[in-house]
């Protein structure tokens, strides 16, 4: 999948205590969380942390905020700049130490410049909001004096040092220190022009130089003389290094140049603790804009996720479970990468359990992933892709099916299906849970499956929470407080015209008159995969998928809904359309109307 | 001599090397100077901190005692990379203009702008990514418009992360090695000048490679291949004859080119012109500084 985990996103992620990371992974909500993209390094801490919420006010306070923000966007809709703005000082929001540090710490100067670029673009976007939105997030500006006073240092806002305005003796001595290295300069360029007249020698700014060997002996020589202004050592055979050796007054002048820099040093010493002093004396002030900031930031974020993908409110107070045109985001980005056709889901249910029973490939585990995708989304303060949705609020999400399995050793994906169950159950019993099972116990015997299943079904259908399952075992035991539905499934009339071609009652007869996959997949198929074209005679799996999606009528409806015998698995169709030889296929339909490997239907 | 300042404006400079002591901070240093002198603004980062690890505190102590050759010497405007522990005692009124992502062994790193002429320790990211952002962001921001970087030594994949980055290499030779050091010179210059490939997917016996080529990826690779693409010259981890003997069998290219400024090279007990006749027209054509510190043009080296 496109937004698979890393591992270190894997050690990072961790939905809490009341989603599960199965339930996360199933939902494929990596996929959409790697799109929320808060811009503070606080808004950014949150967004690692995947926190999916259980407190309602938590949840209907994100989303009040949100739309908090798209109304400011929206009073603010002719000038664009202003969004632009608030994004950029959002961006610029530094990652600043404790403020209180501990007693008696000091910041470093680089700490320092953090809290000022910190309280510039905080001050900033305070200033940018409008009423309405100071009041929604309490944000406030108490920090003016603080910032005038670490506006002193630097160029500009978002600069910082200790400037010479913090006191007047560090001015004093760096005015003098100036004025020595003013003086030091020009001995030493006096000294280098000296040379370079003497000598032909330019250091050019260098603190030695190199010269050719003869050049060095010669230049030594002088030096034996007493007249030395250069010091000379060999470098290898072909040259010598040089270097400019200072007279007394230059070093003179430099020790006093150190005298003053140790000075000064010592004054930078006493307003970087006055600073510092400062800033601890407000750690109650930089916690609540932190908070603040997380919020206003995290909540531009969502709005953004809102504004993308269309996203509308969830009703969070309802006690039964009920969705129109909801969305799966990730299929939905699939399907069109495809080119496919992509069906909204409308289910609802006021039962404490909903089993589905449905084709392969008929979209029953989709359906279990859009109803935690939107579950998970609306608890982590997300508007969600539906037209509307209804739901409550559970204290735990969890998933169990074979999707999770490969993540543990030592068990089969049965054994961890159980292990699984056991948790689920551990905390169903405590808390109300939404817990989704996907073709629970499909590796094991149908029979002992069905039992087992149904045994599932009945404890959950009498919990607080809300259990989804998908199956193919229809002879689950109907419980009084479970809603049973069926995929629509394969729609036989297209998929018998899809054989027409070949004269045909069904497409497995048609594929068993075939000679080969080209003449069954060069048939009508549809508008969007005309006949004959190289895809549909090369038989891709892609071209296959999109032929079988065509035929798909991917709507929950109620068990009893339709004819009569409606809602089985179409395996046999489904093997004929992705290839499987036709001989094969008649050969099982007529085992299969004989009843005699009926069990095998339901099978992997 | 002091090298070309054009070599250096405006762009983002990597200058690295394979061994200590082949000239690679002098090279950087000289390359300042000749930018300053010529009126640019430049920034100066190095990769990591060479002689500096340990804590903090440790870093603070080591500071006093820094010899001469560890400073580098500064010019009011001049932007730089250094830890927090060396922004105290520099001597250069540094003005902070930004904190740099991650930590480094002496702490927080900050980007600074000198206000007067003085001297510091640079320490920079040693993470090759960090390290590009940091340069990035002083371009970005207008901070500075040429960049030295003076980098980790023999971490060629630097090049890679710092997109757009020109890269010299500073070499020293001696007696005993300069035969090695030409030798080494030309194999990178032959790997600097692969071609560049594009749109060669799907053809048979087209082998692309993502990661590293290594002689054992190229043992690897099968008998009817004929061409073998990598990311850049630095993904190639073969020596001149291990490449010769690839280059045999299959064409070797990659998907991108390195922006080449040159060697820089210093001498010692050698003579320029046996150097030269070492190394051959096309290496020592590349060089655009024979020992940065020497007083007058060493040798002048053209085609």
């Amino acid at each position: 999948m496109a937004g698979a985990m890393s591992q270190e996103e894997k050690k990072q992620h961790c939905p809490g205590a009341c989603c599960t990371a199965a339930a996360w992974t199933f939902a494929r909500m990596e996929e959409v969380w790697s799109r929320f993209r808060p811009r503070t390094p606080y808004g950014k801490d949150y967004a690692v942390r995947r926190v999916v919420r259980s407190d309602p006010a938590g949840i209907e306070l994100a989303l009040d905020e949100t739309e908090a923000c798209a109304a400011f966007a929206a009073r603010n809709a002719d000038s664009p700049l202003t969004a632009d703005k608030v994004a950029w000082h959002l961006a610029r929001i530094p990652r600043i130490p404790p403020a209180d540090g501990g007693s008696g710490a000091e910041f470093d100067i680089s700490e320092i410049f953090q809290f000022k670029k910190f309280l510039w673009n905080y001050s900033g976007l305070c200033a940018l909001l409008d009423r309405p939105m100071l009041d929604m997030f309490g944000m406030s500006f108490r920090s003016g004096g603080l910032l005038a006073v670490l506006d002193k240092g630097g160029s500009g806002p978002e600069t910082f040092q200790i400037a010479d305005g913090y006191d007047e003796g560090l001015r004093e001595t760096r005015t003098a220190i100036l004025a020595l290295s003013e003086r030091l300069a020009w001995r030493r360029a006096a000294q280098e022009k000296a040379v370079r007249e003497s000598w032909g020698i330019g250091f050019e700014g260098r603190e030695f130089v190199m010269v050719p060997m003869e050049t060095g002996l010669v230049i030594s020589a002088r030096e034996g003389e007493g007249k030395a202004e250069l010091s000379v050592e060999s470098y290898d055979e072909h040259s010598c290094l040089v270097r400019l050796i200072p007279d007394s007054a230059t070093l003179g002048l430099e020790r006093e140049r150190a005298a003053l820099r140790d000075r000064e040093r010592a004054i930078e010493t006493r307003i970087r603790a006055a600073l510092s002093g400062l800033i601890a004396g407000e750690a109650d002030n930089f916690r609540e804009y932190i908070a603040v900031l997380t919020r206003l930031d995290l909540a531009f974020a969502r709005l953004a996720m809102k504004e993308t993908f269309g996203l509308a409110r969830p009703d969070l107070s309802a006690r039964s479970l009920a969705i129109r045109e909801g969305r799966f985001i990730p299929l939905l980005d699939e399907c069109a990468a495809r080119g496919t056709g992509y069906t909204p889901l409308d289910v609802g249910t006021g039962k404490r359990a909903a089993v589905l029973f449905g084709s392969n490939m008929g979209g029953k585990t989709v359906v279990l992933q859009t109803v935690l995708f939107l579950q998970i989304m609306a608890q982590a303060g997300f508007h969600v892709p539906a037209a509307s949705f209804s739901s409550r609020v559970f204290p735990f999400i969890d998933y169990v099916g074979e999707g999770t399995a490969r993540l543990t050793r030592g068990l089969s994906g049965f054994g961890f299906e159980i292990f699984a169950l056991c948790k689920a159950l551990r905390q169903a019993e405590s808390v109300p849970a939404l817990v989704a099972f996907d073709e629970f116990a499909r590796t094991t015997s149908s029979e002992e499956a069905e039992a087992l299943l149904s045994a599932v079904i009945s404890r959950f259908s009498e919990g607080e929470g809300l259990a989804l399952f998908s199956t193919h075992f229809r002879g689950v035991a109907r419980e009084p407080n479970a809603q049973y539905f069926r995929m629509a499934g394969l729609d036989v009339r297209l998929a018998r015209e899809a054989f027409s071609g070949k004269d045909a009652s069904s497409p497995r007869e048609a594929e068993a008159g075939a000679t080969g996959a080209a003449g069954v997949m060069g048939a009508p198929v549809g508008a969007s995969v005309p006949p004959g074209t190289a895809e549909v005679q090369a038989g891709t799996l892609e071209s296959r998928i999109r032929r079988i999606n065509e035929m798909m009528r991917y709507k929950v409806l109620d068990e009893m809904s339709g004819a009569a015998g409606q809602g089985g698995s179409d395996a046999l169709e489904v093997a004929s359309l992705l290839g499987l030889d036709g001989r094969m296929v008649a050969k099982a339909e007529e085992y299969a109307r004989r009843g005699r490997v009926q069990e095998t239907r339901y099978g992997a | 001599m002091l090298p070309d300042a054009s070599l250096f404006f405006d762009r983002i400079n990597l200058i690295t090397g394979p061994s200590a002591g082949s000239g690679k901070t002098m090279f950087a240093r000289a390359a300042a100077i000749a930018v300053r002198a010529a009126g640019g603004n430049v920034a100066m980062l190095s990769a990591g901190a060479e002689g500096f690890g340990g804590t903090r505190q440790q870093a603070s102590a080591r500071r006093a005692q820094a010899p001469e050759k560890s400073l580098a010497r500064l010019r009011r405007g001049d932007v730089f990379v250094t830890a927090d522990a060396f922004l105290e005692s520099a001597t250069c009124l540094p003005e902070i203009l930004d904190v740099v992502p991650g930590m480094s062994a002496l702490g927080r790193l900050a980007i600074a702008r000198a206000g007067r002429s003085g001297s510091t320790v640079l320490v920079g990211p040693e993470r090759n990514e960090f390290l590009a952002a940091a340069a990035g962001r002083i371009v970005e921001e207008g901070w500075a418009s040429t960049v030295i970087i003076d980098g980790s030594l023999n971490r060629m994949t630097q090049i890679a992360t710092i997109q757009g980055a020109r890269l010299f290499y500073a070499v020293r030779a001696s007696q005993s090695d300069y035969m090695r050091t030409a030798s080494k010179m030309n194999h990178l210059l032959h790997l600097l000048e692969l071609p560049v490939s594009e749109g060669d997917e799907g053809q048979a016996g087209f082998i692309d490679i993502e990661g590293p080529l290594t002689q054992s990826i190229a043992e690897g690779i099968p008998e009817g291949a004929r061409a073998v693409r990598v990311g850049d010259f630095s993904r190639i981890f073969l020596d001149g004859s291990e490449c010769a003997a690839l280059e045999k069998r299959l064409r070797l290219c990659v998907r991108r080119k390195v922006d080449f400024g040159g060697f820089s090279v210093v001498l010692r007990g050698v003579s320029g012109a046996g150097f030269i006749e070492a190394a051959g027209p096309a290496a020592a054509g590349k060089v655009v500084s024979w020992n940065a510190y020497a007083c007058e043009p060493a040798f002048r080296v053209t085609g």
